[in-house]
């Protein structure tokens, strides 16, 4: 039991104060995840920031960059705005720039993309038979911009065994540290 | 401060915080740029056709063809929080089917550091025209405006107008034969 | 250093790290709290400690409530009710944060001294304690209140940790009980001065 000196504290600890410690636990995702609805409510964006995961917009993002999106209803899609979209039926966002808009007068959009550094757009990834996307396919517009930030995102996708690792390290922390 | 992980720790705590700090000083310092600039737009031969999109749906759509005449100064927008701009000649009119369309012709990325200096002649497009439709032919009001994306360091990606235009007047009738 | 026939059973050594602030002020907090609950046999009032843990509680609430909500109605339609959600739990982090500072504000135990006859009220102890980060300087501060004559009394001193700690990080209690005796007795011989 030498070896497992940090759980000295909570063997000291009475009921309440393991539940407290377990409430301290619960309000730290809470938090997280209340920030992240909350983001999600101010933008309008199901997924209000995302990681640059492909390299297919340098030199202007990298994977690993952050991008911080929008998607208020009222916004038009314009072209040379950067785009975040999914295609039907793939879950992966892709991060590309308008490259055509033919809007109608009710307001429907047909608009097309392409990647920056890419030698032709992206007909080839829409769906079969796709050849225009619509409002409903995007998850949102880039409007803010984070180098490197999202590096960890990118080592936690590559290497999932590091992402348990310290999801698990950081539980047991925060259970066992006593304030 | 008494083992080298608490101090780890902190020194690392430390360099996270003062990045964060930096990196907010660079955004605000350049929030308020308009990024405006005067450019000039000349059209040289102007021509239209009507064939099959093999790009799209195979219809037979409006194929304009175009040559243009840039000159533009960008150098007064590079600062230290622009990593590059991306310049877009954007062409924008109304159909009959589509109250709005833009079409992207021709783009390039230009990094800080590099030439900031545009002056094209007698250039061809990079993309093809195609109209999602017939809308060309006889469109006395196709303008013609060169328009770019900042990308910062950190901050916002703002999609600036630059000041000044060109208005295509597309021919009515249909030129047969190659160009 | 205490003699090995004060040393207490195994279990109840406390050893501590002594470089960490928290982990002092801790040991001392349990151990004023020992002085009171198991030597003098108060009861322990748990009010304070209850009313943080329904805050905390409440708040968690919210948000595992929008968590779930949003899992059955996803994004564009649970907007209203994450709004909701996510206000109240910043309102009560922001309770929370005011409770912390106002209503609790150091306090680490409130201990009750019945009347063994059972006639009068109940007399008050109430324990609150401050140790800065990297500080060797032990505040503790005893407020007393009398059950019958509602009458306040508050007592406090500063000791150095070094006190009641060996180089080991052992926390001797038998070093710091001597100085709980005191200031209860102090506040006590108050009340009969007047």
């Amino acid at each position: 039991m030498a070896a497992f000196g940090f759980l000295d504290d909570v063997m000291r600890m009475n009921k309440r104060q393991l539940y407290y410690q377990l409430l301290n636990f619960g309000m730290i995702v809470s938090s997280a995840l209340m920030i992240w609805k909350g983001l999600m409510v101010v933008t309008g964006s199901e997924s209000p920031i995302v990681v640059v995961l492909s390299g297919s917009m340098e030199p202007a993002f990298y994977r690993g960059d952050l991008l911080l999106l929008t998607n208020h209803k009222e916004e038009p899609i314009r072209v040379g705005e950067i785009v975040v979209f999914k295609i039907e039926g793939r879950d992966i966002p892709i991060v590309h720039r308008v490259l055509k808009v033919h809007e109608k007068e009710d307001g429907s959009v047909k608009f097309l993309t392409k990647g920056d550094n890419n030698a032709v757009d992206d007909r080839g990834l829409y769906a079969r038979g796709q050849l225009w996307l619509e409002k409903k396919d995007v998850v949102g517009r880039a409007k803010g911009f984070l180098p490197y930030a999202g590096i960890v995102t990118i080592l936690m996708n590559d290497y999932p065994k590091f992402k348990y690792a310290m999801l698990a390290f950081l539980g047991i922390f925060v259970l066992t540290h006593r304030e | 401060m008494n083992s080298f992980t608490s101090r780890l720790n902190s020194l690392f705590a430390f360099t996270l915080s003062v990045m964060a700090a930096l990196t907010f000083g660079c955004f605000l310092s350049t929030v308020l740029n308009d990024h405006l600039r005067p450019v000039q737009l000349s059209v040289g031969k102007v021509s239209v056709k009507n064939v099959p999109d093999y790009s799209a749906d195979r219809e037979r759509s409006d194929l304009g063809f175009i040559t243009f005449d840039l000159f533009t100064d960008l150098s007064p927008l590079y600062n230290w929080n622009v990593k590059m701009l991306f310049l877009y000649l954007t062409a924008e009119y109304k159909t009959k089917d589509h109250e709005l369309n833009q079409v992207v012709l021709w783009d390039k990325i230009v990094k800080r550091g590099e030439n900031t200096i545009l002056d094209f002649r007698k250039t061809n497009t990079k993309y093809y025209f195609w109209d999602y439709g017939n809308g060309l032919k006889g469109n006395e009001n196709v303008t013609l405006t060169l328009r770019w994306n900042v990308i910062p360091n950190a901050g916002t990606l703002p999609n600036v107008r630059g000041v000044g235009s060109e208005v295509i007047r597309f021919p009515d009738q249909y030129t047969a034969g190659r160009f | 250093m205490a003699s090995s026939k004060n040393l207490p059973a195994a279990e109840d050594v406390v050893k501590i790290d002594k470089w960490d602030s928290g982990a002092l002020k801790n040991a001392l907090d349990d151990g004023a709290k020992k002085v009171f609950v198991d030597v003098l046999h108060y009861k322990e009032s748990h009010h304070l400690m209850d009313g943080r843990l329904v805050i905390c509680t409440i708040a968690v609430f919210f948000a595992m409530f929008a968590l779930v909500w949003d899992y059955f109605y996803p994004f564009p339609e649970s907007r209203s009710v994450l709004m909701v959600c996510v206000i109240s739990y910043f309102v009560l982090m922001g309770v929370l944060t005011l409770y912390l500072t106002y209503a609790e504000k150091g306090i680490f135990l409130v201990a009750l001294e019945k009347d063994p006859a059972m006639m009068e009220p109940d007399n008050k102890w109430v324990l609150s304690s401050s140790l800065r980060k990297y500080d060797v300087m032990y505040n503790l501060t005893i407020q007393y209140t009398d059950g019958k004559t509602r009458e306040e009394r508050v007592v406090s001193c500063s000791k150095c940790v070094a006190s009641f700690f060996d180089e080991n990080g052992v926390f001797c209690f038998d070093l710091f009980s001597p100085v709980l005796e005191g200031l209860r007795k102090d506040l006590l011989s108050d009340k009969k001065k007047l």
